[in-house]
């Protein structure tokens, strides 16, 4: 097995390759940093997400309980694994009774830990990855190397030659619009066939037992919802304890993660769906919804420098930063987590393999200042390293020598005399010694010349005669501006202010608003329309079909108009609520989504609207929805319609 | 009436870098220190960084500095930065950086202009908040350079990108660190795009410009902030 430092050697004569990998996470990284600048409360927000996190650490086995109490309650099928195994077996056994021979999975590192896709492969089932990222990851036989960009260390060329291989595009295709539609075609066919939907889970509320999916694509919603079975497959580490909780960690993931406000699609699984009057009476049999809580060494980190590695919400901000990932890449890990937090977790859950992670670090930081819930990062990378090396896992590498030399002030004089006696350090030394040669690469670094007269020397050489050297005293250290964010609340907005914030937000995520004056514009006479949407329209006068409920007879569709509960004026999203719709499908499948909103149902924040949302009733499903579905997987180009619609129109009414 | 100070001249800034002892000591007594060296080699950082144990540098350290409560200014940010990470909350005596210190002593302004365009360099320790203690000097030392007529402080891009240094990173993973601070060169000397070719790179950490000074091709003079000062006094 080949070590980091030979991996990362190996990828750094491959210039290409870094400048474009760096060039990708300096970008990103700059994202992050524009959208959190106008996030008032954002340290606030940091620092409650870290205590929310630490809550339940203290507590774990209880919110595990509560978790999967009310789970059950709301009709979840829960079951516990304690190995990768474990969890291969539950999948494979529910597959099986089902009859499933495809199974349309959506990004989860989880799955990625156990190595599913290969498991089931041998008993015969099919998984296809529907992530755009993911599926390009798995076309090339390789594992994703970044927690949520699977491709990122793949060009649009080489994404080409890859599509054009598989049939999928012709042969010299670059440009990533047409590479996404490409596999948009491929994938849409297999989610219309697929007889099982599979998810990673983002958070479980153990308050509600709701399991909470985030994603872009709308791969996710539509893998969990045009097949009857939903299996997720989720670390214990994602419970939190409230729902109210969600509107902390929302705010601070998906800024971390792509510099969004809020990703396209939350969507909220509170138990199976049960099916609408519309799909009972095509004879559609009711849906079930597996959580399978996977522990696979998670309660032995406990006490060990990984335990805190725990509160990770996968967002990816400390890889985006750090320089020996943006230079490596996720690849020379060798590990499924790759990047400073892979490197914090690696030597309690990679098997004894992974010991030298710790030390692909130069400590500097940066991933702490990015956390969204703060964990530090470096410092347990820092607590590894002692530890490693007091139990013999690991060496570190210094000269023997040197500990003793700086211990004693007259040995470190001798040392250092006796190099300065045998002339520039560049003689002797620098040829045997291993650690010079290192530091040389080959000529790349010189080794510095030894002044002939120390600090210690002079300093002692003046005997008492100081500086004649005269300055006047002056007043003081001065206020230097910081760039800290300030911890101000949002101000109240005023209803106008609110109206434009929402506006301006659902722009920024690709959405467009309609005008209720003008509704016939966002409403083509080929528009078809949910029930609930299509009883609104007709009270202004305006008559559509009803939409239809056959996930076949959607495909394709052009215009649809369904409705949304709410509005968030912050974050540019509607709360949608599933029950409102004749069927899942109809939220997903048309190429224009229009979202109807009755106009004073709009709320500042999010936490605004899980108060709403609680005071109601919670669905069983339930998503907000942040523009239209959109991918950046290839070479970071937004592109519009991943999967689900390609434009979302929004109009309050 | 000199009041007294002491001063902490880190392992490698004593025999790479004597010139920053020498600039540091020299602008404290111009206003009126009396400069002690305190008797330590290293605080620890290069062993514990690596992960070995450094225990007894550090134990070394704090008998060197014991039984006296004046405070010890370090001049190295990053070994300011390990000092509290190792010692106690509120430890006495306290350790200040040197920027952080000379900021609350030097001259409103500087006596003589120094004509010049120089990149700054925040070592990751005087840019970041080092285990729940607060960052190390970026802003004392922006604040220093601030009172130098004619200078011209230039920052790069990705100024929050390590320079590759890293202690026993260097070693461990060399092409690495090289890589890493090509990079920081490539920025460090395009910073002064809008203000004027860069002709310097200034630093309160030596680690970081001994480790970027010896990366091939560089063709400027690097500077801990003390001898930039220096030469305005």
């Amino acid at each position: 097995m080949t070590t980091f430092a030979q991996r990362i050697a190996a990828v750094l004569r491959r210039e290409d390759f870094v400048e474009r990998h760096v060039a990708a996470l300096r970008y990103k990284a700059g994202h992050r940093n524009t959208t959190i600048e106008s996030i008032a409360d954002w340290e606030q927000r940091r620092e409650t997400a870290r205590a929310l996190k630490q809550e339940v650490r203290d507590d774990h086995e209880r919110f595990v309980d509560s978790w999967t109490r009310a789970a059950r309650e709301a009709g979840t099928i829960v079951h516990e694994a304690s190995t990768a195994a474990d969890a291969c077996g539950i999948v494979l056994e529910i597959a099986k009774r089902h009859g499933a021979e495809s199974i349309a999975k959506s990004k989860s590192m989880t799955t990625e830990e156990c190595e599913l896709n290969q498991f089931l492969a041998r008993h015969g089932i099919t998984v296809t990855d529907t992530d755009l990222g993911e599926r390009i990851v798995q076309l090339f036989g390789e594992p994703p190397s970044h927690l949520v960009m699977p491709a990122i260390h793949r060009s649009r060329k080489e994404i080409g030659d890859l599509f054009a291989r598989e049939g999928m595009c012709d042969p010299g295709e670059e440009d990533p619009t047409r590479l996404t539609m490409a596999a948009r075609r491929a994938l849409r066919t297999l989610f219309l066939t697929a007889d099982l939907g599979m998810t990673g889970g983002n958070f479980l509320v153990a308050e509600t037992g709701t399991l909470v999916v985030i994603e872009n694509e709308a791969n996710s919603l539509l893998g969990t919802s045009l097949p009857d079975v939903h299996i997720a497959v989720v670390g214990i580490e994602k419970i939190i304890p409230r729902l109210a909780d969600l509107a902390t960690f929302l705010t601070v993931l998906a800024p971390s993660s792509t510099g969004q406000r809020l990703t396209t699609y939350a969507t909220h699984y509170t138990g199976p769906q049960p099916r609408t009057q519309a799909e009972i009476a095509r004879g559609l049999g009711p849906r079930e919804l597996h959580v399978v809580l996977l522990d696979n060494g998670r309660r032995q980190l406990r006490g060990t420098p990984a335990e805190e590695g725990l509160a990770c919400i996968r967002c990816g901000a400390c890889l985006n930063v750090c320089p020996v990932y943006r230079r490596a890449g996720g690849h020379a890990y060798d590990w499924t987590y790759m990047g400073p937090i892979g490197a914090v977790l690696a030597p309690a859950l990679g098997g004894g393999t992974r010991d030298d992670l710790p030390k692909a670090s130069s400590l500097c930081g940066a991933c702490n200042d990015v956390c969204p819930v703060k964990i530090d990062i470096s410092g347990h990378l820092h607590e590894w390293r002692r530890e490693l090396v007091a139990r013999g896992r690991v060496r570190h590498g210094l000269p023997p020598m040197l500990p003793s030399l700086l211990a004693h002030k007259r040995l470190w004089r001798v040392g250092i005399g006796t190099a300065k006696a045998l002339g520039p350090v560049s003689g002797f030394f620098a040829k045997h010694s291993a650690a010079l040669q290192r530091w040389q690469v080959g000529g790349e670094r010189q080794l510095p010349e030894l002044p002939s007269q120390s600090f210690t020397r002079w300093f002692r050489s003046r005997a008492g005669g100081e500086s004649t050297l005269r300055l006047e005293r002056g007043s003081g250290p001065r206020t230097v501006t910081r760039d800290d964010p300030t911890t101000e609340r949002a101000p109240g907005y005023s209803a106008e202010l609110l109206e434009q914030l929402f506006e301006q937000r659902l722009i920024e995520a690709g959405g467009e608003t309609g005008s209720s004056d003008r509704l016939v514009e966002a409403v083509p006479d080929r528009a078809v329309a949910t029930e609930p949407a299509a009883r609104l329209l007709a009270a202004r006068d305006i008559h559509r079909s009803m939409a239809p409920i056959d996930k076949h007879e959607l495909d394709g569709i052009d215009v649809l108009v369904a409705t949304a509960r709410m509005r968030i004026g912050q974050k540019g999203a509607c709360w949608v609520d599933f029950s409102d719709l004749g069927s899942r499908a109809q939220l997903l499948l048309a190429e224009t989504l229009v979202l109807l909103v009755p106009r004073e149902a709009i709320v500042a924040d999010l936490d605004e609207a899980y108060a709403r949302i609680a005071g109601e009733s919670l669905p069983s499903c339930g998503a907000f929805v942040t523009g239209p579905s959109k991918t950046a997987d290839i070479e970071q180009t937004l592109v519009f319609g991943a999967h689900g619609p390609r434009r979302l129109v929004v109009v309050p009414v | 009436m000199a009041s007294s100070v002491r001063f902490f001249i880190p392992c490698y800034v004593d025999e790479l870098w004597p010139q920053a002892g020498r600039a540091a000591v020299e602008l404290a007594e111009a206003v009126g220190f009396r400069v002690r060296v305190v008797d330590a080699v290293c605080c620890g950082q290069s062993l514990s960084n690596a992960g070995a144990a450094s225990g007894r540098l550090e134990a070394r350290f704090e008998a060197a500095v014991g039984g006296d409560d004046s405070e010890i200014v370090v001049l190295s940010a990053s070994c300011a930065g390990h000092l509290d990470s190792v010692r106690p909350p509120q430890a006495r005596p306290a350790v200040v950086e040197w920027c952080e210190w000379f900021a609350r002593h030097a001259p409103d302004r500087f006596p003589k202009r120094v004509d010049r365009c120089i990149a700054l360099h925040g070592s990751c320790s005087a840019l970041r908040p080092s285990r729940g203690q607060p960052s190390r000097g970026v802003a004392a030392m922006r604040d220093l350079l601030s009172r130098v007529d004619g200078l011209v402080v230039a920052d790069p891009e990705f100024a929050s990108e390590c320079c590759g240094f890293g202690g026993s990173f260097a070693t461990t993973f060399p092409e690495l660190s090289v890589r890493m601070g090509k990079d920081k060169l490539a920025s460090l000397r395009d910073a002064g795009r809008d203000q004027g070719p860069v002709d310097g790179i200034v630093s309160s950490d030596c680690s970081c410009l001994l480790h970027l000074r010896a990366i091939e091709g560089v063709g400027l003079p690097f500077y801990h902030v003390a001898e930039i000062l220096r030469s305005a006094a």
